[in-house]
């Protein structure tokens, strides 16, 4: 979708008009069910439900030297779902609240590993966790993390445990494709890295006081500019709009002069370093779109972009559902 | 052939006459409007702002979101006519917002209905799969089993169900009603294990009295399948119902919303009108751009509207009192060369006054399309294909390029079957004598020594002598503009001159002369001074002339060797131009009888292979093949047409700096 369609929907004076905007998209599966169930929640699942598909429809057309590749993409939303499970199973048994599971999005359909989601909601206790995930290498992460949740009566650690588990497949998928694509690859995944890295970072150090170790453990590896140093930097250093602003400098050097009057701590010179960092994404993607056309490169920007646009519509009707205004929704896209 | 003429208008009334002005403006919709305020006038100093009330982007948001809640019923608002002028009211914005507002507040209280049923729909699916999984727990309470649902038989007094009901609706609970008995009913309930302690009090509140579960729990497992099912059908039902209701309650006030977007749309349309307006203490000042055949017609309209109180100022596009910008272009063509049109406006629109080459370009885009696609059966095959789309896509929510598209496809086929009949050439097979030549008995190799055309350098010669003539006409194109403009130097020596157009007809005339000769002579260099070293060295002026013209004073022209030694590279560049210019745009109209010769080279291969086979194969194959020249073949044609159109023909003549009249209409996109 273009941007001024997206435009074009966060103006819309309706969640349900805004629905109706879709209706000649890829995506007028969503009007129908909205208009079924008058439920977003609904619909939000049939987006998670479209995007997994994407990459089911692929894999059934790509080399299967590339399926490897594409599952361990997958693995991000197997990883999400469980989470999500996880988190209504502690809910209930470590902090005995009951929480509904239809609270939260969670899909029952297998996407890589045929997960028991129903056991995992209504397990009687963290053994019973790691048997129902044995084989899928999320128990391991589990048994690491026990005592921590339990310590610190928090899922947090296992969460972080969790994505980092998410770029190690990634990695190691990428490290078994060709030479030319794992170029490619690399840097793309790099840029994604910092993203993920700088967007924990930003939300950790400025919005909860949070311990440094907790802070450099949360650093993704893998990242092409962001690394466990910068993490140790950013725990001393008061503002992280400083130390962003100097990874751009250093990195980045045709945005820095963006950069010279917003390095106070500030939402704007947050705001702004977001969006240099997305404009950066932006070129590696640009850079993998004018190259070659026969690169697995291809794909992954597909999916990237289609992220993107997929994630821009989940806020927009999420926003629009709650009656936000228009230019605040924009922001949003 | 040209552009329309185009007249400015500069217009002032009187300030009482403004809506009837601006009505009889809307309905004429042949003026583009100029902003006042940004006219150089002395005269427009004390102008006013004028006030509007409500405001432009009150009535366009307001119209924007009637037209949002009917295009979620699917109703698509017809635009205002003629004769709703006559009724326009004005819309009292406040409370058609209310309407709206009330609108969506009564489909949100039926969303939230739905949403609760939605609830229960998940809650039940969430047994349901449960049931599925792992089966019912038919054991005592405290026994442990895999299974997360528990089903317990018992009995509460009839009365007491409804409050039963109530008072389980936050636990993901099945009560199922097995029978009654002497106001006693029989249930059967099924709840998650979890909730045992809070299901169990909840029960005794009621006067639960358990009984003993029947012995057959297979059957049980069935029978809570199928209420379930049964449960979640009639749930979806009713969602069904509300959302049905939804669009009924809609519907019912489509007609009023259609009309009061028909208003609110007139209104803006004004609106959008008088913002060009400027006001002063007791007139109005207006002015834009009208086709010069509507004149007399906007007078009228203005004089009738104002009873002649009004004073009219008309200048043509090149009268020296013009104001503002610009002379927007209007192309003129009838609505049988629209997909050309389109094909033209694509590539940008000509300057004001310059020819508007679409006719030309039917003629020239259908030639090169029937000669790389010449085939009678595949031209009607497309000719069907572009009719039936253009039928189709008829609707006026339809896009209209979507639309012009279609019938460039039905002009292709219908180029085709008149190429294929010239051709002989019906699917691939020669059906008929051909009118002209058989072009798949050439390619094959199998042409009449006999004939005028017997090998594929035939072809390719005859698309040489048609691309010749497309370059000429392109030429000739050029002096008419620069006569029309009277630029009369660049008329002469400009590289699409009459300096390059001698060179290139020389330099034709010695190529041909050279081919007659077997490639060992050459016109006498007398002849070949006149043809192409004369004007070559007339085109020497140019550089000198534009030099001595701009640069008057002796600092700007500087040291007189350098300066002629750089109008001798001008010169030497212009001419290299010249000659690998001309030559690479003629050679270039090969492509044409390259795809035509790739054209026939991919249906003998398809009837190569079908005689292979035999029987329904081979008739599979053809048809196949057929198709895939069609797609193919058809997609590369109509691509490189136009590429040669627009490279090799428009680079000849074309300025395309003009910008497209859009004139205030019923029909304009605001």
């Amino acid at each position: 979708m273009s941007p001024e369609a997206f435009d074009e929907l966060a103006r819309a004076s309706s969640l349900e008009s805004m629905l109706a905007m879709l209706r000649d998209s890829c995506f007028s599966e969503l009007e129908t069910t909205y208009g079924a169930t008058g439920d977003l929640k609904q619909v939000e699942l049939r987006l998670i439900e479209h995007e997994i598909g994407l990459y089911r429809e692929l894999k059934r057309h790509v080399h299967p030297a590339t399926v490897e590749f594409l599952d361990a993409l997958l693995i991000r939303y197997e990883i999400d779902n469980l989470k999500n499970a996880i988190r209504v199973f502690f809910d209930r048994i470590v902090r005995r609240r009951a929480i509904d599971p239809r609270s939260e999005y969670i899909l029952y359909q297998p996407i890589i590993h045929a997960l028991p989601i129903d056991k995992i909601l209504y397990a009687e206790s963290f053994d019973e966790l790691v048997t129902l995930l044995a084989k899928t290498g999320y128990d391991a992460v589990l048994s690491e993390y026990v005592d921590q949740v339990k310590q610190d009566d928090s899922l947090f650690r296992m969460e972080i445990a969790f994505d980092h588990l998410y770029y190690a497949r990634l990695r190691a998928a990428v490290d078994r494709l060709s030479s030319q694509d794992r170029r490619i690859v690399h840097r793309l995944v790099g840029a994604e890295i910092d993203t993920e890295n700088i967007s924990w970072i930003v939300r950790l150090k400025t919005f909860y006081d949070i311990a440094p170790e907790l802070l450099e453990a949360s650093i993704i590896p893998g990242g092409t500019v962001v690394t466990a140093s910068h993490a140790k930097e950013l725990c001393q250093e008061k503002t992280v709009a400083t130390v962003l602003g100097n990874i751009i400098e250093q990195h980045y050097a045709d945005y820095s002069t963006l950069l010279t009057s917003q390095t106070s701590k500030s939402t704007s010179g947050l705001v702004l370093i977001g969006r240099i960092l997305e404009e950066i994404r932006r070129q590696e993607i640009r850079h993998i779109l004018a190259g070659d056309p026969f690169t697995i490169g291809i794909i992954l920007v597909y999916f990237l972009l289609k992220r993107r646009e997929l994630s821009s519509l989940r806020r927009l009707l999420t926003a629009k559902r709650y009656g936000r205004e228009p230019d605040a929704m924009e922001s949003m896209i | 052939m040209f552009t329309k003429p185009m007249t400015q208008l500069f217009a002032v009334v009187l300030k009482k006459d403004r809506e009837r002005v601006t009505e009889a403006l809307l309905r004429e919709g042949v003026m583009q409007f100029i902003n006042t305020s940004e006219l150089e006038s002395p005269s427009l100093e004390a102008a006013v702002s004028p006030t509007s009330s409500p405001s432009l982007t009150t009535l366009s948001d307001l119209r924007k979101r009637v037209e949002e809640v009917l295009h979620t019923i699917e109703v698509s608002p017809r635009y205002p006519e003629e004769a709703d002028l006559s009724q326009r009211v004005d819309v009292d914005i406040t409370k058609e917002a209310q309407r709206l507002d009330h609108m969506e507040q009564e489909r949100e209280s039926l969303r939230e209905r739905q949403r609760s049923l939605q609830q229960e729909i998940v809650r039940l699916e969430d047994i349901r799969r449960q049931v599925s999984l792992y089966g019912v727990d038919f054991s005592e309470p405290t026994s442990a089993t895999h299974s997360l649902l528990r089903i317990e038989a018992g009995k509460v007094p009839a009365s007491r169900v409804a409050q039963m009901d109530e008072a389980l609706r936050d636990f993901p609970a099945l009560r199922i009603t097995v029978g009654t008995e002497q106001d006693q009913a029989y249930l059967l309930l099924l709840y998650m294990k979890r909730d045992r302690e809070a299901v169990h009090k909840l029960l005794a509140d009621q006067g639960w009295t358990q009984v003993k579960l029947p012995d057959q729990q297979a059957t049980v497992k069935e029978d809570l399948l199928q209420q379930l099912a049964d449960k979640i059908t009639s749930l979806t039902d009713d969602q069904r119902q509300i959302q049905d209701e939804i669009v009924g309650k809609i519907r019912q006030q489509a007609d009023r919303l259609k009309t009061v977007w028909t208003q609110l749309r007139l209104n803006e349309l004004c609106v959008k009108i008088q913002t060009y307006f400027e006001s002063l203490s007791r007139t109005v000042v207006f002015a834009g751009w009208v086709p010069s055949s509507k004149q007399t017609a906007i007078s009228q309209r203005v004089a009738g509207a104002t009873g002649d109180r009004c004073y009219l100022e008309w200048h043509a596009a090149n009268s020296e009192k013009l104001r503002g910008a610009d002379v927007p272009v209007q192309l003129q063509n009838p609505r049988l060369l629209a997909p050309f049109q389109m094909l033209v406006s694509n590539f940008a629109i000509p300057k004001y006054g310059t020819i508007d080459p679409t006719p030309i370009v039917m003629v020239t885009y259908l030639c090169m399309f029937g000669l790389m696609f010449a085939d009678a059966g595949q031209g009607l095959i497309l000719a069907f294909i572009g009719g039936l789309g253009a039928r189709l896509l008829s609707g006026p929510h339809h896009k209209e390029k979507v639309r012009n598209l279609m019938w460039l496809i039905f002009w292709c086929g219908l180029a085709s079957i008149m190429f294929g009949t010239l051709f002989g050439s019906y699917f691939g097979i020669s059906l008929f004598r051909p009118l002209w030549f058989d072009f798949h008995a050439v390619v094959a190799g199998h042409g009449s020594p006999s004939a005028r055309i017997n090998n594929v350098f035939d072809i390719l010669l005859i698309t040489i002598y048609f691309g010749i003539s497309v370059i000429f006409v392109g030429l000739l194109f050029n002096w008419v503009n620069m006569v029309r403009q009277q630029q009369w130097f660049e008329l002469v020596f400009s590289k699409g001159g009459i300096l390059g157009g001698w060179i290139y007809a020389g330099g034709i005339y010695i190529a041909k002369y050279a081919v007659a000769h077997n490639y060992k002579g050459f016109p006498g260099a007398g002849e070949i001074f006149l043809l192409a070293g004369l004007p070559a060295l007339l085109l020497f002026i140019k550089e000198p002339y534009h030099y001595f013209r701009h640069e008057q004073t002796s600092e700007q022209r500087g040291n007189i060797v350098f300066v002629f030694l750089n109008f001798l590279m001008e010169w030497t560049v212009e001419l290299l131009e010249i000659f690998s210019g001309y030559l690479s745009n003629t050679l270039s109209f090969m492509r044409v009888a390259g795809l035509g010769i790739a054209h026939v080279s991919l249906m003998v291969a398809c009837f190569t292979i079908a005689e292979m086979t035999s029987g329904v194969f081979s008739i599979l194959i053809l048809i196949l093949g057929n198709a895939l020249v069609i797609g193919l073949e058809g997609l590369s044609a109509g691509i490189q047409a136009l590429r040669l159109n627009y490279y090799e023909f428009f680079s000849k003549f074309f300025h395309g700096t003009g910008t497209l009249h859009t004139p205030i209409s019923l029909n304009s996109k605001l």
